[in-house]
């Protein structure tokens, strides 16, 4: 049997002395999507960060397709995982097309340039979020919905099997939300790679996770979808009294 | 914008920079008190029908040394400011920016106040190299991603030095000054050798391109290069080593010439895009470039006076830059 993509163990994450949660175990194998969600502050984006290996766990051990993190050089986690970061800070211009073709670099020797597959890629992964069209246009010029599609790209066209995404449906109107994740959800089932989000919106968890991390109050619970996602769970997660609405896949939750 | 940067361009674009550097070395060798024609130079250089000795004296030992020297120090500057622009993600970090001018000049000035005038050069480097450390160990150089604490430190301990700067200057005898303040403004009146500044410079563009495609990645933050496999802490403290090693030979040669570190990247930016594959060799020839010409134009101009080069690369700079930031917006 293949290891997991991913596989933590005891995982104990912090930051600043805090301590976000404790004793986390999870595996996420090919095919599977995970949403990790909680209130603003629980450390979501610093639990991705530290599946990631951007920051190294306080306790607990990190696999990724069976290798430990730790001992992993950083080329080699650049082909295992790739990351969506929360928000793209551009400095200086550069296109579209450049910036997705950066996401090639661990496939490429340090003399190399960049080859015309690695172009084909970039373009393909364009195309997938419907922004080929501007990839001769300089990142700083786009809209946030089109500059978060650039990235969602670039996190494609990195092709690592495991995918770490931070509010992937940030800047995106709702038709273009459902569309981006239809299509990663359909490259983790097809592809056998794997989805980890985090995510605010509740109907984008329930509508494409299958399991999910509850992280808040310095503590994290993982497991079904259809186990966690409910409305008394979450209502104590967020403080605030929630009702479901809708059915299965379709479902959403509102306040009180 | 441009296409993705391919190997051919790539010789391309370093290509016809290397040959704006070659036409500014040729007319340096020209120009002067006494002219010296196109011919000429290049028997002077490449031999063939004997021409004249007086020409071939001129070129050889005096115009052509000086105008490597320039080409050295321009080149220099321009590839320590590109790389500090990259690493910083600050298109207005120069090497003088954190404090290496100015740590190379109270260590030069010290030198000519106690009269140790054979030591100006050595003096200079030394404090270039103290002022990058004392920068580094305030700002803490583990935390090699903390780089708006960098600058910061970096333009704090500048001023501090610019404070040194000041009392030697107020305190130096009347004869000293204007030595010192030909050195503050950068000259290169004097220069014979250029084999250490060419040395230096090949040796920190080499180096450079090992790393350029990690800059690439680390131009776009250190998450993002790290995700995508770069050792940024590694990258990080090479580049700054390379910068810091690169603008303190320049200042040994030359004294602290302004506005080439600072502008020639930027401005190459807006021309050929930010690939450092292509910038940081082309910016070492571009640097080179409009150095030769501002020194030329230095001793030509206000002949038989020579004015300090650093006045020339402002005054030829500032409005080619102007100009260029003006149609790329």
């Amino acid at each position: 049997m293949k290891p997991p993509l991913l596989a933590a163990g005891d995982l104990r994450v912090g930051i600043a002395g805090r301590v976000l949660c404790d004793a986390l175990s999870i595996r996420v194998a090919a095919g599977e999507v995970w949403a990790i969600v909680g209130p603003n502050g629980a450390g979501k984006t610093t639990l991705l960060r530290t599946l990631a290996g951007l920051v190294p766990p306080l306790a607990g051990h990190i696999h990724l397709a069976g290798t430990p993190l730790a001992s992993m050089p950083l080329r080699e986690r650049a082909r295992a995982r790739a990351v969506l970061p929360q928000d793209d800070v551009d400095a200086f211009a550069i296109s579209a097309l450049d910036s997705v073709l950066a996401a090639r670099h661990p496939h490429l020797a340090w003399h190399a340039f960049e080859r015309p597959h690695d172009r084909d890629v970039a373009m393909a992964a364009l195309a997938v979020f419907g922004v080929d069209s501007l990839a001769q246009r300089d990142v700083r010029t786009l809209s946030g919905g089109e500059r978060r599609r650039v990235a969602l790209a670039e996190l494609l066209a990195q092709q690592a099997p495991l995918m770490l995404l931070d509010e992937p449906s940030s800047h995106l109107d709702v038709g273009q939300q459902v569309a981006a994740l239809d299509a990663l959800a359909q490259a983790a089932r097809t592809q056998a790679r794997a989805l980890v989000m985090v995510l605010h919106d509740l109907h984008l968890a329930a509508r494409y996770a299958d399991h999910v991390v509850l992280l808040g109050e310095g503590r994290a619970d993982a497991g079904d979808a259809a186990a966690m996602l409910d409305a008394g769970r979450l209502s104590a997660l967020f403080a605030r009294p929630l009702v479901a609405l809708g059915e299965g896949r379709l479902r959403t939750f509102v306040p009180r | 914008m441009r296409d993705p940067l391919t190997p051919a361009r790539t010789l391309g674009i370093v290509a016809i920079a290397a040959l704006a550097s070659a036409l500014a070395l040729v007319a340096a060798s020209m120009a002067g008190s006494v002219h010296v024609d196109f011919a000429s130079v290049l028997v002077a250089l490449f031999g063939g029908v004997p021409g004249s000795p007086d020409a071939a004296a001129i070129v050889l030992s005096l115009r052509l040394p000086r105008a490597l020297c320039a080409f050295a120090v321009g080149g220099l500057l321009a590839l320590a400011g590109t790389l500090l622009q990259v690493v910083l993600r600050n298109p207005l970090a120069d090497p003088y920016v954190l404090g290496v001018s100015g740590g190379a000049a109270v260590g030069a000035l010290g030198a000519i106040l106690v009269g140790a005038v054979a030591f100006v050069a050595p003096a200079a480097f030394a404090g270039a190299v103290v002022s990058t450390a004392i920068v580094f160990t305030l700002a803490g150089h583990r935390d090699a991603r903390a780089s708006p604490r960098l600058l910061l430190t970096g333009v704090v301990v500048a001023a501090g030095w610019g404070a040194l700067i000041a009392l030697i200057l107020s305190v130096a005898p009347s004869a000293q000054v204007k030595g010192m303040l030909y050195w503050l403004i950068g000259d290169l009146n004097g220069a014979a050798d250029p084999r250490a500044a060419l040395a230096a410079l090949a040796v920190s563009l080499v180096a450079s391109l090992f790393i350029a495609r990690s800059l690439n990645r680390l131009a776009r933050g250190p998450d993002h290069a790290e995700a995508l496999g770069v050792d940024v802490r590694r990258t990080a403290l090479v580049t700054h080593g390379i910068a810091a090693f690169a603008a303190a030979a320049a200042v040994t040669q030359a004294g602290s010439v302004g506005f080439v570190g600072l502008v020639v990247p930027h401005a190459l930016r807006l021309v050929i895009g930010n690939d450092q594959r292509v910038l940081l060799p082309a910016a070492v020839f571009a640097g080179g470039a409009l150095v030769v010409v501002a020194d030329t134009l230095a001793r030509t101009l206000f002949a038989p006076m020579s004015v300090p080069v650093g006045v020339v690369t402002a005054l030829v700079g500032v409005p080619t830059f102007l100009v260029l930031q003006r149609r790329a917006g």
